[in-house]
């Protein structure tokens, strides 16, 4: 019974991108309130059952969990000097809610154990529907019309925003890795997935998920190369696969269209206008961070900060709000310390995974892909705006932890 | 479990408690934005409850607007200038400076033109690429005869990523002012503006050129003409027609249609001469180079037994793409 309340707790969170705004303007409100009453139940949950677990040593020995702490930390000394108290106060609020994610599903996970139950039960069909929402959808499009990027928003599906469920479904993708150890039989439906999922990123256009995707691969394929050869088969099986996702889709589309890879990758230059205001967001970041190393707006004040930069390209009221680079913007709210806190935290989730190849292949490769493509995505996006994207983060650091400390592949 | 970790959990929970409270009063204030945003985007400000709307925290919208000039702007709409004076005059921080704006409203309402200057100019000057804050630092110069510093803004922001819509304000402002000391320079901008910003098709802006231009007065007699001369057309009164298509663009000269309509109507008339006078004084900068033009000059000649010149404009018409001059260039001219 105690495991079964675990599994579904865990359920709910990881199911918070289909948790509607419930007549918010941005549900980002909506999906904050939702983490807090599930964070209230899991820690109601853990007073009521008998654990032997030591919660305090947990902690420190969960250096990612420990990191987010420090950066949580050095966030909320930014409170002292903030331009605008109310907006860091609410952003502070939102990373310590994401923080309590973080620590409690690690607690859930470190309670179950088996790793085999929760990717069966809860993530696989998860990714089922991620991935079976946007296919729908595209055949509706393309039963009526000729599929062109004009449509690529509309295969959103279940986030607000194409990007969000193109860097979701790439993410979770790399979890086939540890489903495909456990589930040996399904290698085929695997294979398949991830040649479905390659062409929904195709035709969603998602510039970065594309990317995110080929670079993971590469550094997997040159880690599994140097540490772990034997397994090199289903990694080349994978490659295969997103290699004919691509191709078939980009045949499908044809290179005249706008949504293929050759016109979306080729657009990325100067002349794009998402390319050129991400350079110009970026080079604004950048002095900003240069003029103010250690002390910056505020945490969550660059909203408002960076109107000042951005003045003569405000024609209505369309406020460039996100900087697109997540580690450039916590260095312009709460200064270079903050900014590489935060980048730490990928760099050791990162590390901890690498050394765990020789031990447990498939689930370090599969959260180093998931880790990679938030990385990337936090480069060229703001995942951490978005409570989706972190609970990713929270299950990514809480599975890191698992691997960590147990041997699943012997 | 130990104490330590029971004290660890009990502090979560306190802590999450308070966490939900907060984002709860977040969400409330993301629920009013909803039908704020709907109420700005479509003027219908038909919020209820903005008497109780949060304004503290959040204090900013998810838009970065202060959430104390949406309050202002429902009590403006109400006409209660003072109490929206009041809220606006207690923003501290407003880095859109929307309230400047909005003071400058209110302050043009009650008629203290001083402090409306100094509200619009500091809104303009915070962000000049938008078309409101122009607005009113345009009305703030111009009621205080400020007219140099008007001509002088086209200098300090008019480039490539000026929005057509900006353009139509200032030209509409400087319009206003034309006078015998500025008229040339005034013409000589919007010649360059008209000829920069074709691309955008501004029908309120191309209006407000050819008026600086060609003279109000002239391009609605041009406009006038040519509604008349259709009529005419109509009514087949082909000479009446050709002649108020000429009045049509000696008013205005950068219209095409009304050369085209003209050498039509004289064609119908039987005055050839005409038709290939017209064509003769059409300036090559707005001829649409379709091969229509050059047709009707070709078939005019035809009727004047003149089948030189008549095959010389058949097969010009034919290099711009006029399908319909081919039979008759055959027929005529290769056999």
């Amino acid at each position: 019974m105690k495991n079964k309340i675990n599994y579904f707790l865990i359920l709910l969170y990881l199911i918070i991108g289909f948790v509607p705004n419930i007549g918010a303007i941005d549900r980002i409100a909506t999906h904050f309130i939702y983490l807090n009453i599930l964070s209230i139940f899991s820690i109601l949950f853990f007073l009521t059952t008998k654990s032997k677990e030591m919660i305090s040593f947990g902690i420190y020995k969960n250096k990612p969990l420990f990191i987010f702490i420090l950066f949580t930390l050095w966030a909320t000394i930014s409170l002292f000097y903030s331009i605008n108290l109310s907006e860091s106060l609410i952003s502070l609020i939102r990373i310590l809610s994401i923080l309590l994610v973080i620590f409690l599903m690690g607690l859930h996970f470190k309670q179950i154990k088996d790793l085999k139950l929760i990717l069966a039960l809860i993530l696989f069909p998860i990714f089922l529907i991620e991935i079976l929402m946007p296919v729908l959808k595209f055949l509706q499009i393309a039963s009526n019309t000729e599929f062109s990027f004009k449509y690529a928003n509309d295969l959103k599906t279940f986030t607000p925003n194409k990007n969000i469920t193109a860097a979701i479904i790439t993410a979770h993708m790399g979890f086939i890795f540890i489903l495909r150890f456990y589930f040996k039989k399904l290698e085929p439906l695997f294979i398949l997935l991830i040649f479905i999922g390659t062409g929904i990123i195709v035709f969603i256009s998602a510039r970065s998920s594309m990317i995110g995707l080929i670079l993971s691969l590469l550094l997997v394929y040159i880690l599994t190369y140097l540490k772990k050869r034997e397994n090199i088969i289903f990694l080349n099986k994978v490659c295969l696969a997103v290699i004919l996702g691509f191709f078939a889709s980009n045949l499908y589309l044809g290179n005249s269209n706008t949504a293929s890879t050759q016109n979306r990758l080729t657009s990325i230059n100067t002349e794009d206008t998402s390319t050129s205001e991400r350079i110009r967001f970026y080079t604004h970041g950048i002095k900003h961070i240069l003029n103010n190393p250690i002390k910056g707006v505020g945490l969550g004040n660059w909203k408002t900060k960076g109107i000042e930069y951005n003045k003569n390209y405000i024609p209505a009221y369309v406020v460039p709000y996100h900087l697109h680079n997540d580690f450039l913007q916590f260095g312009t709210e709460i200064g270079i310390i903050g900014m590489f806190l935060y980048a730490f935290l990928f760099l050791v989730i990162l590390i901890i995974n690498i050394k765990r190849i020789d031990s447990n292949y498939y689930l370090s490769i599969s959260l180093i892909i998931a880790i990679s493509i938030l990385f990337i995505d936090s480069n060229l996006n703001f995942p951490n705006s978005r409570p989706m994207m972190m609970v990713l983060l929270a299950f990514i650091i809480a599975l890191t932890e698992l691997n960590r400390t147990n041997e699943f592949e012997k | 479990m130990s104490l330590k970790s029971k004290v660890i959990l009990f502090i979560s929970l306190i802590l999450t408690t308070v966490l939900g409270i907060l984002n709860l009063r977040v969400y409330n204030s993301y629920v009013d934005q909803y039908q704020i945003l709907v109420d700005f985007n479509n003027k219908t400000w038909g919020f209820k409850n903005f008497e109780n709307m949060e304004v503290d925290f959040p204090n900013f919208t998810v838009t970065s607007m202060h959430l104390k000039c949406i309050k202002a702007r429902y009590l403006m709409k109400d006409k209660k200038y003072v109490e929206a004076l009041d809220i606006l005059n207690s923003i501290e921080y407003d880095p859109l400076k929307l309230s400047e704006v909005q003071k400058a409203e209110a302050y043009l309402t009650t008629g203290d033109i001083p402090k409306m200057f100094d509200s619009a100019k500091l809104g303009f000057e915070s962000l000049p690429r938008n078309q409101a804050h122009l607005i009113y630092y345009l009305k703030a110069l111009s009621l205080s005869s400020m007219n140099s510093e008007i001509l002088d803004l086209y200098i300090k922001y008019v480039d490539k990523d000026t929005s057509d819509k900006w353009l139509y304000f200032y030209f509409t402002a400087v319009f206003g002012i034309m006078d015998e000391t500025n008229s040339d320079l005034i013409k000589r901008r919007a010649k360059d503006t008209y000829h920069s910003y074709k691309e955008f098709n501004n029908k309120e802006l191309n209006t407000v050129i050819y008026y600086i231009l060609y003279g109000k007065k002239n391009y609605k007699e041009s406009l006038a003409s040519s509604t008349e001369a259709s009529e005419m057309f109509a009514k087949n009164d082909f000479i009446g027609a050709a002649n108020n298509y000429k009045k049509a663009f000696e008013n205005f000269p950068i219209n095409p249609d009304n050369y085209y309509n003209n050498m039509a109507s004289s064609f119908k008339s039987n005055n050839f001469l005409d038709v290939i006078e017209t064509y003769r004084i059409i300036p090559d900068s707005i001829n649409p180079n379709n091969g229509k033009f050059e047709f009707l000059v070709a078939k005019a000649y035809l009727k004047k037994e003149d089948s030189i010149n008549s095959c010389k404009f058949f097969k010009e018409s034919i290099r711009l793409n006029f399908k319909l001059a081919e039979s008759y260039y055959i027929n005529l001219c290769e056999k």
